[in-house]
């Protein structure tokens, strides 16, 4: 923050243009950054941010336009030649390899070697280890990424950026699988790399978390440039408005008061191995149960056991008081639950089929007569769920891939939906998805409730689970701490009860 | 933060090659059995030849493995050496009294024959990396265009292969070290480990593992790819020669097999088809266990017609067990801890 | 971790094992040198009570254990050929002049072939009989038996050394008398159509030259038409219409085949309005040829490679064994039959493709036909 160089520009994109088959990703984008800045890059999902990114560390060719770096203009063919002129990222769709090794990795294609020209395996496990000391990690660096969770492997593409000790750093939605804790290790490692005079891009959906840690910020909407300011000196409001190109007034729609005491879904006493232990809760017909907890404290884990896909040791869950089996997705599914997974890419959607395919799978059963899927009321049903959803796509026959990651997860709560379950469990459900799309999933969430759902949701950002939840059961090393409710739902309570803090 | 605790996870080598357990403890049983049934497994002979029976497939293994690991398949393994093989019967003689020395002359025709093998493999992973096609479509058509190669220059089997050549490759050395577990052990020693442990191997599973990964990682996927299947076709050759020994002559179509069973032998390993783990240790037990359960129908007197399916009840008991293995740890669907 | 532990206890088991092992190798090489093995023998598909090897019969003489290494099956020459073998290995065995014996078929593929054989020189049969899967591949492990003290007999597909014994039939002959048979039928001179065998084959080329050699002679016969047929009636069908269809004007005084695909040319000159007993034929031994000899009056020869070799060859590596002089090579007379002779061979319920001549026209192996059509 000091130093001589401070305002010197170290990569400048100008007039930058891509497209996929036709399909504008970026039109004539300028965007610049300085030596020991943290720039944040803000837009909806699909504005361009991902594909400025992609550009910049050599994924993707620009069609058009110049890139300068250091002073001189500069073509970056590869991501292997971007990481050599020093120009790296820490990926969204994270780029670990999970068969191999943490510290394999952290050094994949950068191996350290041996005179005989071999891969120096101790030295790499060695000089993994001091990065990850220096760094405050505790992975192990001989584990497969494979066995990591999602939090650690998040860690490790973070570290592994670090190790090619690159300029810039851009980090594509990096704390969107982080706890509170491992963000705030992040951050300060980011403020020791910008005193170095290091660059780092940031990309987040979390206001918060831009505000603790950004100097600049450019804003992209529609795949083009829309302004650059300095953090501080342009209002959340203006922000919001350049963002979504409208004003968002209210993020969280307006909570009732559940009129019915009905219980819907009742947990009682239940256990999974070590995850968590004699869980009991009740969620009423149309009432919205957040789950709050720092990463690995056994929230994903309830709610798998709740879908039967993670086994449980112990206890009983009854559905309106008739006892659900938990032996699988489809003996729960048939008892009224559906589940929106939290690896969206990997469980919640088949990427390469269409988006009526998508929506109709988990329900295919019911349209089927003879053994034949009844294509025409596959259809009107498909076409009521992208309206309700507001999914934006061309037709119902597209390809999900082609889809904004936020339209992909209206996907993937479509097809839920579309179970007619009374009882929806959410992972996560607006990971990495834009401020604009995530206010419509809350009105969504919210909507469903009121038509008499019962929803439980477990969420990493306490915003979502003060702003959206009408109770929140904080877990605490695999049990409940606390129930909070109406006035006790503060993020400060929440993080207490967290940790334990009376 | 947290203390920097326990770093070392499960050893490396226990890491690498634990779905390669299964193979070794089927092959170890075989060896027990093998021990009391064949009557001159305790001589010079036993060894001898347990290691001919197994080497060619053993190294026709490593051809599909390098190309399996990248999550490839090579279907051409087979037709490779069937041509190969023809060619090596073919012109070893004539290269040999053209030279005026027949070990110049062997060596000479190694040489061609292993560069024809590395070509055949290039020209499939060219044709997989430029045309930007499925390996299973190109090596099967490739395979078909090898196998029509071979019965032009030998329409029939045959050929002419120096006594000396056999002996020496089929023979033993110090008396009781079988020559082909020397080559077993030059390949796995000096071919294998080196490779397994130089950039071109770790790019070979990080492609497998995950080839978009591994190209943000700045790995070199095209390149690495070529290599794979000019690897694939080289071994695939050093295969052919050792066939060319046993069998002192070359046979266009006879090798059509090595490609099925390579792929079993490889799967038997612990390697899975979608790539990125395993390895050759698996490989090797694998192909030993396909080519030496056959030799215990024999000592047993089972009716031939059973071998077939033998193999293939090894092959479902292997994999159903890998399989039981991963759902019995693995807590499913999820990632996170 | 969990895991480490199973690897270990894995470990540990493997550690075990090789120990077991290695101390039976010692124990075992202690009593290695006794010419013979001594183990006793597994449940052998067929010997079921067998003496132990090396053991001696009434008589005195020795009794031997022969493996007969076949390599592909699924045709009816091969599996007849096999199951000769077993019926007179079993006459043998009976007479206590074989104490054991195996029979096992790796498929077309070379290498299983050699790997076979060396498991079977490890077992320690005293002879192995071998149809090869190629005349080239097996030479280096068949040389390898014979240098480990093994008799080693090949038929049908002989193998090209001379260290082994080969058993065949002469097939230019197999050619010559077709040929002259039909010249003879035809009074010298007419049209004929000739379907050979299978393209590039050794036993094709054969009885194509004793075909031409005896054709030579009779410069009054022309051929119309060639083709390959494949030695089986699917193929011989397309050939021999095609040719009907062009030629059938010409006028047809004999059809000069080499067999395998009678029933389709008898068929062929039924549907071309031709009444078959009217062309003279010529095939090979196979039950079709002799039920259209008695049904439709065709006239016709048959002549075969005598699946009965098997047993010819056993009766080679006895008499190796015996210490008695044997050629290096052996050549068994071709069987051969006409019209005259179909009640003689015809084998009434058998399928069109059994190959009549399951033994010798003396039938010096004794055999019975219930041994050859058991199961």
């Amino acid at each position: 923050m000091l130093s001589s160089h401070q305002n010197e520009t170290l990569l400048e994109v100008s007039q930058v243009s891509k497209s996929y088959g036709g399909v504008n990703a970026l039109i004539d984008c300028s965007f610049s950054c300085r030596r020991g800045e943290v720039h944040a890059l803000l837009g909806e999902n699909g504005a361009g941010k991902s594909t400025l990114v992609k550009i910049m560390c050599g994924v993707v060719k620009p069609d058009s336009g110049t890139i300068r770096f250091k002073g001189q203009e500069a073509q970056i063919d590869s991501p292997a030649d971007a990481s050599r002129k020093g120009i790296v990222a820490v990926f969204q769709e994270l780029s670990l390899v999970p068969d191999l090794s943490v510290s394999e990795n952290v050094y994949l294609g950068y191996e350290p070697r041996t005179r005989w020209g071999l891969i120096d395996f101790r030295k790499m496990n060695r000089q993994t280890g001091q990065l990850f000391d220096d760094l405050g990690l505790s992975i192990p660096t001989e584990a497969l990424v494979a066995d990591l969770s999602l939090s650690d492997r998040q860690l490790v593409e973070i570290a592994k950026a670090l190790s090619r000790d690159p300029d810039i750093i851009i980090f594509d939605e990096a704390t969107s699988a982080l706890g509170q804790q491992e963000v705030d290790l992040l951050f300060s490692v980011i403020k020791r790399l910008t005193a170095q005079g290091k660059t780092a891009i940031f990309i987040s959906h979390r206001m918060d978390e831009l505000t603790r840690i950004a100097d600049r910020a450019t804003v992209f909407r529609d795949s083009r440039y829309v302004a650059t300011f300095d953090w501080g000196t342009v209002a959340n409001d203006q922000i919001v408005q350049w963002i979504a190109g409208r004003s968002v007034t209210e993020t969280f729609p307006e909570k009732k008061p559940v009129m019915q005491n009905e219980i819907a879904l009742e947990v009682r006493d239940l256990s999974s191995g070590r995850h968590f232990y004699n869980i009991h809760l009740q969620l009423r017909k149309g009432e919205i149960v957040g789950i709050a907890g720092l990463q690995g404290h056994g929230q994903s884990h309830f709610l798998q056991a709740l879908f039967g896909v993670c086994p449980i040791s112990g206890g009983e869950v009854r559905i309106s008081g008739r006892k659900v089996p938990l032996a699988g997705p489809k003996s729960v599914i048939d008892a009224g639950i559906a589940l929106v997974p939290e690896d969206r890419k990997n469980e919640g959607v088949l990427l390469t089929r269409s988006v009526k395919e998508n929506l109709s799978l988990m329900t295919l059963n019911r349209r089927q007569k003879l053994g034949l899927i009844q294509s025409g009321k596959e259809k009107t049903a498909v076409q009521d769920m992208i309206r309700l959803l507001n999914i934006k796509t061309h037709d119902t026959e597209q390809e999900v891939s082609g889809l904004s990651g936020g339209n992909q997860q209206k996907v993937v709560i479509g097809k839920a939906v579309l179970t007619r379950s009374n009882i929806l469990l959410l992972a996560d459900p607006t990971r990495g998805i834009d401020i604009g799309t995530k206010a419509e999933i809350y009105q969504l969430i919210r909507k469903l409730a009121e038509e008499g759902i019962s929803i439980l949701f477990y969420s990493t950002e306490l915003p979502e689970l003060v702003g959206l939840s009408d109770r929140i059961a904080v877990f605490k090393q695999g049990r409940i701490s606390a129930m909070l409710e109406g006035e006790n739902m503060t993020e400060h309570h929440i993080i207490n009860a967290a940790l334990g803090i009376a | 933060m947290k203390p920097a605790a326990k770093r070392k996870g499960s050893s490396l080598f226990v890491r690498r090659n634990k779905d390669a357990i299964m193979a070794c403890v089927i092959l170890l049983v075989i060896l027990v059995l093998f021990a009391s049934n064949q009557n001159d497994f305790f001589s010079r002979y036993g060894p001898q030849s347990i290691f001919n029976q197994v080497i060619t497939l053993a190294v026709a293994a490593l051809a599909q493995t390098v190309v399996v690991l990248t999550g490839g398949i090579d279907l051409s393994v087979g037709s490779m050496i069937g041509l190969t093989n023809s060619i090596a019967a073919t012109i070893m003689d004539p290269v040999s009294s053209a030279v005026g020395n027949e070990t110049v002359g062997i060596l000479l025709t190694n040489l061609i024959v292993l560069a024809i093998g590395g070509l055949a493999g290039l020209i499939n992973g060219a044709i997989i990396v430029y045309g930007r096609l499925q390996p299973i479509v190109v090596t099967l058509a490739t395979a078909s265009i090898y196998g029509g190669i071979a019965l032009y220059i030998r329409p029939t089997p045959g050929g002419k292969v120096p006594m000396s050549y056999t002996e020496f490759l089929t023979g033993r050395v110090f008396t009781y070290i079988p020559v082909s577990a020397v080559v077993l052990a030059v390949i796995i020693g000096l071919v294998w480990m080196p490779l397994r442990r130089s950039r071109l191997g770790q790019s070979i599973y990080a492609i497998g593992g995950n080839e978009y990964s591994a190209f943000v990682s700045g790995i070199p996927v095209e390149r690495t790819k070529l290599w794979a299947y000019t690897l694939s076709g080289l071994f695939a050759a050093v295969a052919a020669l050792l066939l060319t020994a046993q069998t002192a002559s070359g046979d266009p179509l006879g090798s059509s097999l090595f490609t099925l069973n390579s792929i079993a032998a490889v799967v038997l390993g612990g390697t899975p088809l979608a790539g990125g783990k395993g390895g050759y240790a698996g490989a090797v037990a694998g192909a030993a266990i396909l080519s030496l359960v056959l030799g215990l129908l024999i000592f047993w007197g089972v009716p031939s017609f059973y071998q077939n399916a033998v193999q293939g009840v090894i092959l479902i008991l292997a994999l159903t067990v890998g399989l039981l293995q991963k759902l019995w740890r693995r807590a499913p669907l999820t990632t996170s801890s | 971790m969990k895991r480490t532990r199973v690897f270990r206890l894995a470990a540990l088991t493997i550690i075990v094992v090789m120990l077991g092992v290695l101390f039976t190798a010692c124990g075992k090489s202690g009593d290695k040198g006794a010419a013979s093995p001594s183990e006793t023998s597994k449940s052998s598909a067929n010997g079921a009570a067998s003496p132990s090897a090396g053991a001696s019969n009434a008589g005195g003489k020795k009794a031997y254990k022969i493996a007969l290494s076949n390599s592909f099956t699924g045709n009816s020459w091969r599996s007849e050929m096999v199951k000769i073998f077993d019926a007179y290995a079993q006459n043998k065995k009976d007479a206590g002049e074989i104490s054991e014996y195996f029979t096992s078929s790796s498929g077309n593929d070379p290498q299983a072939q050699v790997n076979e054989i060396r498991n079977m020189i490890s077992k320690g049969y005293d002879a192995i009989i071998v149809d090869a899967a190629s005349p080239t591949a097996l030479a280096p492990v068949l040389n390898e038996a014979v240098d480990r003290g093994i008799v080693v007999v090949a038929f049908d597909n002989t193998i090209e050394s001379d260290k082994v014994y080969n058993v065949n039939t002469d097939q230019v002959q197999f050619g010559r008398v077709q040929a002259e048979w039909l010249a003879h039928e035809m009074g010298g001179k007419g049209n004929i159509l000739l379907i050979k065998g299978v393209e590039g084959i050794q036993i094709d080329k054969d009885r194509d030259a004793g075909h031409r050699e005896v054709l030579k002679k009779f410069p009054d016969i022309k051929i119309l038409a060639e083709g390959f047929g494949n030695y089986d009636d699917a193929t011989t069908s397309v050939v021999i219409n095609n040719m009907l269809s062009a030629h059938k004007a010409e006028g047809i005084q004999g059809i000069l085949t080499q067999g395998g695909g009678e029933n389709a040319i008898v068929e062929a000159l039924k549907q071309n309005k031709i009444d078959p007993s009217t062309i003279p034929l010529t095939g090979e031994m196979l039950n079709g040829l002799f039920k259209h000899m008695k049904e439709d009056k065709v006239k016709a020869i048959a002549v075969s490679q005598p699946p009965y070799l098997s047993a010819s060859a056993l009766d080679v590596a006895l008499q190796v064994l015996n210490g008695k002089p044997v050629n290096k090579k052996t050549v068994v007379p071709l069987p051969v039959a006409e019209t005259k002779d179909a009640d003689r061979w015809y084998a009434s319920g058998q399928p069109d493709n059994f190959y009549v001549d399951w033994t010798d026209p003396a039938n010096s192996f004794n055999l019975k036909i219930e041994q050859i059509l058991a199961k």
